[in-house]
């Protein structure tokens, strides 16, 4: 229910400003039934709304809290007199210092003085005042030992003061350290002698040489220092000031170094890294192609056999595993060179990479290689007596498993083509070699090697001299041809057989040629105009004589056709004298070198299609 | 089984030698041979009740055996059980043989049959080998083969060869068996000295003194003895013969080698003249008279 008093206040009048305003914040302290907490902000307070905060709010103000000391009284400072050791005697500081509490309290300020000075304790920071012991020396020990041809007399005195007053400082020495000679004596040699500009190193050199001369008069020679003297001794002695300048501008260059010139300079670090990792990689790498070579090598005269097919198949197979297991190993090494190429420059992988680096460097060729090849020794080693009385042999590679001798034997009659297979097994047949062999010891094992490999190269040797008859016969039925004109007039009944006789027998060279060619592919149409053209080969000579032009046109086209490769050149010669012939060439020309039977039947049609023209 | 039961040794090969097939002698174990004998039967075995009733009525006994070579270490060493598939004629044609006959000290298989068959070895090896099994084949024989083609000539070649056999017909091979990088555990039987000690006890029970452990020094594994019984297989005699035919016939090889090549030689003389357009004379003729007829 709004009062008068609102509607005032809304009304904007100030009617009841004499009224004492409730303040909104008495109003919220005292809410209904509820415990305000505090020490707590309102807002945060709020969130909780009606649930238990998650932690338990204490009131600060209402924890124990120890009863106020109220006998405390400050303990009583008085305003001391002081002698500092380190400032020129006599020269008395005060400063404010705890009353000691056995002191009777006298606090008289006439009495101060006498008090403070009885009482004064040591100055508490006078521990602290050291005075650094400088080599002394004599003007005798000077003259003597100290002589200098930079350094004059008074200036070393100087230095002396100098360094000893700053204690040693280096730092402020150079800092302090004026010197001008005192004009004293003779004016002219200031004047002439110009006063040096001191580096600081000069002065160290010159400090530390008078300071180490000093030290071996006082001892007595260097033989009678104890320890401790003769290490600073050395150390003095070994003060060299070119090399502390040096050190120096290059501390100050590295401190000078531009953010670009850093970065270059890492850059350039995390480059050289990389290099060197890549070159240990490249170096395992070439070792390995030298392994691989000198195994391959190693191999053929080890077995003491011939590099057959099954040899190679083995050391191909040992290469790709070798090769799997090397991809394998790059992926790792990847991993450890991006680890090392991080901007933190020598990751801890870096160290055993770089390491092992050098160590395929040094052991390249070495007797070590065989170590770093991972190619564990066997481990059972039996003496060469007890490896052949348990028929132990030795091998650098083995795939492990069963194998079976007579297996061996078998595989050795087996050859890459299933056709040369054959051959061999019917050469070996008719040797006399029964098929399975009922002793496979080594020696029979060795023996039969040397057998297949003479076999073998007989077939070849025969496969050669069948070419060689083939163009023998090829050779001679052109020669035959050219023998005719010898003998004309030949039957007229008899030129139709004869035309056959020669066609077939073309054909038959044909089928010749081409198992040369293709030994493998036998062919059913093949045989039989093989032996279509074997019947009639016996008659060729005698009616060769009997043959007409005709007739050595067919024929020198079935030969043209039938020529292999090598032989084309003749074909060449037999055929530009004859221009009849030209024709089967083009034919043999488009068809290409291939041949098949279906050429060759071709190759009869076209040959009976000019017997019919004519 | 342990990491180091199954560790090979590597880079080593262990080869043994064993027969396949029967055996008619008993007085010596055989080196690992695979074979077989067989006998004919007897009318008495015939009228057996177990033969009797069969059908058709087999006329041969037969034992199929893996043995060691006389003289040989044991096969046991290594050789666990060896089973024989038999033609699928007979009842159970996989048969089992688990232990050896300390005689022979060779697994054995005895039946009878009417006709031979090829017969499927399978040797099962020793745990510790870690190795799968093997398969190997023998062509049971029941009569000695003879190759003559004149059914009487070949009767009386038959009849000698029974009687040269004491009634039995013995077909078997040497068979080497190489164990490529072998289990530890493997290479120690393989390579101790007990692996003779069945031949001990054979002697033992035979009341014969052939044996003592000391020859276990002398022995070697894999050389066929000089001193065998005459006929057998695993013998020197035997390897050398065989040895020598095999270069005998490499001989022969090089022969027609050489005959080969010196045709060769000619073909290619003939075939330049030829070209060349020579006149025929005589030698060219005979080397045209002599190509071969043609392939069929």
């Amino acid at each position: 229910m709004a009062s008068a008093k609102d509607v005032k206040d809304m009304l904007g009048l100030s009617g009841g400003e004499g009224v004492p305003k409730q303040t909104p914040v008495t109003r919220l302290v005292k809410p209904p039934g509820q415990k305000r907490l505090t020490g707590i902000s309102r807002e945060i307070l709020a969130l909780h709304g009606d649930r238990a905060p998650p932690v338990s709010i204490v009131d600060s103000t209402k924890t124990f809290r120890g009863k106020i000391n109220k006998r405390f009284k400050p303990a009583k400072w008085e305003n001391q007199v002081f002698t500092n050791p380190a400032h020129p005697a006599g020269l008395q500081l005060r400063h404010w210092r705890k009353q000691k509490p056995t002191k009777p309290v006298n606090v008289d300020a006439t009495d101060t003085e006498t008090a403070e000075t009885q009482s004064q304790p040591e100055y508490d920071f006078a521990k602290y005042n050291i005075n650094i012991t400088v080599p002394t020396y004599t003007d005798e020990q000077y003259n003597k030992h100290l002589k200098s041809n930079d350094w004059s007399r008074e200036e070393t005195d100087y230095l002396i003061e100098t360094v000893k007053e700053w204690h040693q400082n280096w730092a402020i020495v150079i800092d302090r350290y004026k010197y001008r000679p005192s004009s004293t004596k003779d004016s002219v040699a200031i004047s002439t002698v110009l006063v040096k500009e001191r580096t600081l190193e000069s002065l160290k050199a010159r400090y530390y040489e008078i300071w180490s001369k000093t030290m071996a008069l006082e001892s007595g020679g260097v033989q009678n220092m104890n320890e401790t003297e003769f290490h600073l001794h050395e150390t003095l002695t070994r003060y060299n000031p070119q090399n502390e300048t040096i050190r120096k501008n290059l501390a100050w260059q590295l401190n000078n170094r531009t953010s670009e010139e850093i970065r270059e300079e890492e850059y350039l670090l995390s480059e050289l890294q990389r290099i060197m990792i890549s070159a240990g990689k490249f170096e395992a790498e070439r070792a390995e192609v030298r392994q691989r070579l000198e195994y391959a090598q190693a191999q053929g005269p080890n077995n003491g056999q011939t590099l057959n097919f099954s040899t190679l198949n083995q050391l191909y197979n040992s290469l790709a595993a070798q090769d799997r297991s090397r991809k394998a190993r790059h992926r790792l090494s990847l991993n450890n060179s991006d680890l090392i190429q991080s901007p933190s420059g020598i990751g801890p992988n870096g160290t055993p990479v770089s390491a092992h680096h050098r160590d395929s460097l040094g052991s390249a060729g070495g007797p070590n290689r065989k170590s770093s090849m991972a190619a564990p020794q066997p481990v059972r080693q039996l003496s060469a007596k007890l490896e052949k009385k348990f028929a132990v042999t030795t091998f650098d590679r083995l795939n492990s498993g069963i194998t079976f001798r007579s297996d061996k034997l078998l595989k050795l009659r087996q050859a890459k083509s299933q056709i040369q297979t054959q051959k061999i097994a019917a050469a070996l047949a008719e040797l006399g070699v029964p098929d399975t062999i009922s002793l496979p010891t080594q020696r029979v094992l060795d023996a039969f090697d040397g057998l297949v490999a003479k076999v073998t190269k007989l077939l070849d040797a025969r496969k050669v001299v069948e070419k060689e008859e083939a163009e023998f016969r090829v050779q001679a039925a052109m020669r035959d041809e050219l023998k005719k004109p010898d003998e004309t007039g030949g039957d007229g009944e008899n030129k139709d057989e004869a035309e056959d006789t020669t066609m077939n027998g073309g054909e038959d060279e044909e089928q010749e040629g081409e198992e040369e060619e293709e030994e493998e592919d036998k062919d059913a149409e093949g045989d039989d105009d093989d032996a279509e053209g074997e019947e009639e080969e016996e008659d060729e000579d005698e009616n060769e004589n009997e043959d007409e032009d005709e007739n050595e046109n067919e024929d020198g086209s079935a030969e043209g056709e039938e020529e292999l490769e090598p032989e084309a050149m003749d074909v060449d010669e037999v055929t530009s004298g004859r221009p009849s012939s030209s024709r089967s060439v083009a034919n043999s020309a488009t068809r290409g070198h291939k041949r098949s039977a279906s050429v060759l039947s071709e190759g009869s049609n076209v040959s009976k299609r000019s017997r019919r023209v004519k | 089984m342990s990491n180091k039961a199954n560790k090979r040794v590597k880079g080593k090969k262990i080869s043994r030698d064993f027969s396949r097939a029967p055996t008619p002698s008993y007085n010596n174990a055989i080196h690992h041979l695979i074979g077989s004998e067989a006998w004919k039967l007897t009318d008495e075995e015939l009228k057996a009740p177990n033969i009797r009733n069969r059908d058709p009525l087999p006329h041969a006994g037969w034992r199929v055996y893996v043995r060691p070579v006389p003289g040989g270490p044991s096969l046991t060493d290594w050789l666990k059980r060896v089973t024989f598939t038999l033609h699928e004629t007979f009842a159970n044609p996989v048969r089992s043989v688990e232990s050896v006959n300390p005689v022979t000290g060779g697994f054995e298989l005895q039946e009878t049959a009417y006709g031979g068959f090829q017969i499927i070895v399978k040797v099962y090896f020793q745990q510790y080998a870690t190795e799968k099994q093997q398969q190997r084949q023998h062509y049971l024989l029941l009569e000695p083969y003879v190759g003559d083609a004149d059914p009487e000539r070949a009767l009386h070649e038959r009849e000698r060869l029974w009687k040269a056999g004491g009634g039995i017909c013995r077909s078997e091979t040497v068979e080497v068996i190489e164990f490529n990088e072998p289990t530890e555990l493997l290479f120690d039987a393989l390579t101790s000295n007990t692996q003779w000690d069945y031949l001990q006890a054979k002697s033992k029970g035979k009341g014969r003194a052939g044996y003592s452990v000391a020859d276990n020094e002398d022995r070697i594994v894999g050389e066929p003895p000089a001193n065998a019984e005459p006929g057998s297989l695993w013998s020197k005699e035997h390897e050398d013969a065989l040895v020598e035919t095999l270069r005998k016939m490499g001989d022969q090889c090089d022969e027609q080698l050489k005959k080969t090549l010196e045709r060769s030689l000619e073909l290619n003389q003939a075939n330049g003249q030829m070209k060349e357009g020579a006149a025929i004379d005589e030698k060219l003729l005979a080397l045209y008279e002599s190509l071969p007829p043609k392939k069929k």
